[in-house]
């Protein structure tokens, strides 16, 4: 137990030990957060207008959380890519090979990935905070786990399609389509009443997990403002986020420790 | 008896319909350095890595020290070690963190394993390289970290996949010392290669593959004796040898040919150590004058071409 707790951190420090080492990639991201929150929001904001049970939406917060969620989805999904470039350079054939249990391994992956993640949006996560002027300790904590699970979710799905599809070229195109069905037919920027208009969007944003993930984290903010204009009840927000993160995080387990081998491109 | 440390049964491996691997026996035993010889594509690195849990047969199965990769991957991992023929990094790792990190997961406690890979590093001359990123490192100085991992970890069987490929001549002997020495210490080794003097140094047996199939196995002396009349022992003269001498010395010596040049007699046997004294005994009896005396053995190259056919540099990736 203790020897699988120590591999298991090894592990996850694999992605965290490369933080410093993408910072380019950091200030793209943040820079483009800034943009979205201080010029784009504001704007976006000014011309839209919604009413729904609790009066009229401020938009702009709903915004701001929305494109956290957003990035934070972006961020974790690079994980796929990460992945796939290991398998490119043999990366995980050298993995495979290690003195360490596969699940442990693939734990590990999804794990450290979803945490290095969430650090990478962790100044996103500040600015919104800033923004929303979120102060209580106990909604801070929330919305931290929150960002964590929907982080892990997230980077344990892209590493199972990565593992899967074992393509740079092939994963790129899915992940185009991941972030099309996951962001856009989601919540993120589109509250559920509002939603209700196009049917089919309404029902594929009820069932999204992003769409709980991006509506929790609101609601923890701010229950007063957006307790009207979540897609579920909190706890049935919570259940779900928990277990897609339970089920991305066992679809990595079962591919890296039955179906996957190494030899990228074989 | 030989305690086994791998023993491949029936081995196949297919890669959709390119059988890489097609039916491969095998023993490598505890304590022993075994050198796989082949070219590249010849199935050798398939087959390191099966060992090494990282491929799965697609039929038969490979036991380390009586555990299977199939059923029992775990455990063969506890034991087995590899370097890889491609180093494994990211363009972004540091050669002294991923050692590091790499001592850590065998095994090693943060302040040991530092220890380690300083030591380590050192002796390689890779210390001054220790914070530049992989891309920046040349290619023997990749091939140098990954061949670290293994003189960190000194695990119970060591696999080394073409380890002192793209190394100066120098380094090469260093490194083969150093796997000398980890096998002293008590791991078992396989180096997978396709240079014949690096596998005739390092090897106490010889394993040839050629297109996924075992085509000899042997030690080094073994594997030359197997081709015939493969010694050649030069005997330069003074005087005349007449057609009965030269028939009596190859009825006497088993020789497969005998050729006589301007006073250089050739003689083309097996075990020709052991039948130089013999021959010049003979010469002696017969008056004839020994100027001087050679002897040539086959080269490993020279085996590669009797069990396949081809000869290694034509092969060669």
């Amino acid at each position: 137990m203790k020897e699988n707790i120590r591999a298991l951190i090894l592990v996850m420090l694999w992605d965290i030990r490369k933080l410093g080492r993408y910072k380019f990639f950091l200030v793209m991201r943040f820079t483009w957060f800034l943009v979205q929150v201080l010029i784009f929001g504001l704007l976006v904001a000014a011309m839209v207008s919604i009413r729904g049970p609790g009066g009229l939406l401020d938009y702009y917060k709903f915004y701001v959380i929305g494109a956290y969620t957003a990035v934070l989805f972006s961020i974790s999904i690079m994980k796929g890519h990460d992945v796939a470039e290991e398998l490119e350079d043999g990366l995980i054939d050298y993995q495979l090979s290690l003195p360490i249990e596969r699940r442990i391994l693939a734990l590990g992956r999804a794990l450290g990935g979803g945490l290095a993640s969430f650090t990478y949006s962790a100044p996103m996560l500040f600015v919104t905070v800033i923004v929303l002027k979120v102060q209580n300790l106990i909604a801070l904590s929330a919305l931290v786990i929150i960002s964590l699970l929907l982080a892990i979710s997230i980077s344990g799905l892209a590493v199972s399609i990565a593992l899967i599809l074992r393509s740079g070229d092939r994963l790129d195109i899915l992940m185009g389509v991941s972030d099309s069905l996951l962001v856009r037919l989601s919540t993120i920027f589109y509250p559920v009443t509002a939603l209700a208009a196009v049917a089919i969007y309404y029902y594929v944003a009820k069932v999204n997990p992003v769409s709980h993930a991006a509506d929790m984290l609101r609601y923890v903010a701010e229950p007063g403002e957006f307790s009207g204009y979540v897609v579920a009840d909190p706890l049935i927000m919570v259940s779900l986020i928990a277990g897609f993160a339970v089920a991305s995080t066992v679809a990595a387990i079962v591919l890296l420790d039955r179906k996957i081998e190494g030899g990228y491109g074989r | 008896m030989r305690k086994v440390a791998v023993s491949i049964r029936g081995f196949v491996k297919r890669f959709g319909s390119v059988v890489a691997v097609d039916g491969l026996n095998l023993d490598i035993f505890d304590g022993e350095i075994f050198g796989f010889l082949g070219p590249n594509g010849s199935g050798k690195s398939t087959t390191l890595l099966t060992i090494a849990t990282v491929y799965k047969p697609s039929k038969g199965d490979v036991e380390v020290y009586g555990f299977s990769v199939t059923r029992e991957g775990d455990a063969v991992r506890k034991l087995v070690g590899i370097a890889f023929q491609e180093p494994k990094a990211l363009w972004v790792d540091n050669p002294y963190e991923l050692l590091v990190w790499h001592a850590m997961v065998v095994g090693y406690s943060l302040t040991d394993a530092r220890k380690v890979v300083r030591e380590v590093m050192e002796e390689l001359g890779l210390w001054e390289h220790r914070n530049k990123l992989f891309s920046e490192l040349s290619g023997g100085t990749r091939k140098k970290v990954e061949i670290a991992k293994l003189f960190i970890q000194k695990p119970k069987l060591a696999i080394f996949d073409e380890p002192t490929a793209q190394l100066d001549v120098t380094t090469k002997h260093f490194v083969w010392g150093k796997i000398r020495d980890m096998n002293k210490e008590g791991s078992t080794i396989i180096v997978a290669t396709n240079d014949m003097v690096e596998a005739e140094r390092l090897s106490d047996r010889v394993g040839i593959i050629y297109r996924g199939t075992l085509r000899a196995l042997g030690s080094p002396s073994e594997l030359k004796d197997m081709i015939p009349g493969g010694d050649i022992i030069e005997i330069r003269v003074e005087g005349f040898i007449n057609e009965s001498i030269l028939r009596k010395l190859g009825d006497i010596l088993e020789a497969r040919r005998l050729d006589l040049s301007n006073g250089v007699l050739k003689v083309y046997v097996n075990k020709g150590e052991e039948r130089i004294a013999t021959a010049l005994d003979i010469l002696t009896r017969e008056n004839i004058k020994v100027r001087s005396v050679a002897m040539k053995e086959p080269s490993l190259d020279d085996v590669f071409f009797y069990f396949t056919g081809a000869k290694l540099e034509e092969v060669r990736g």
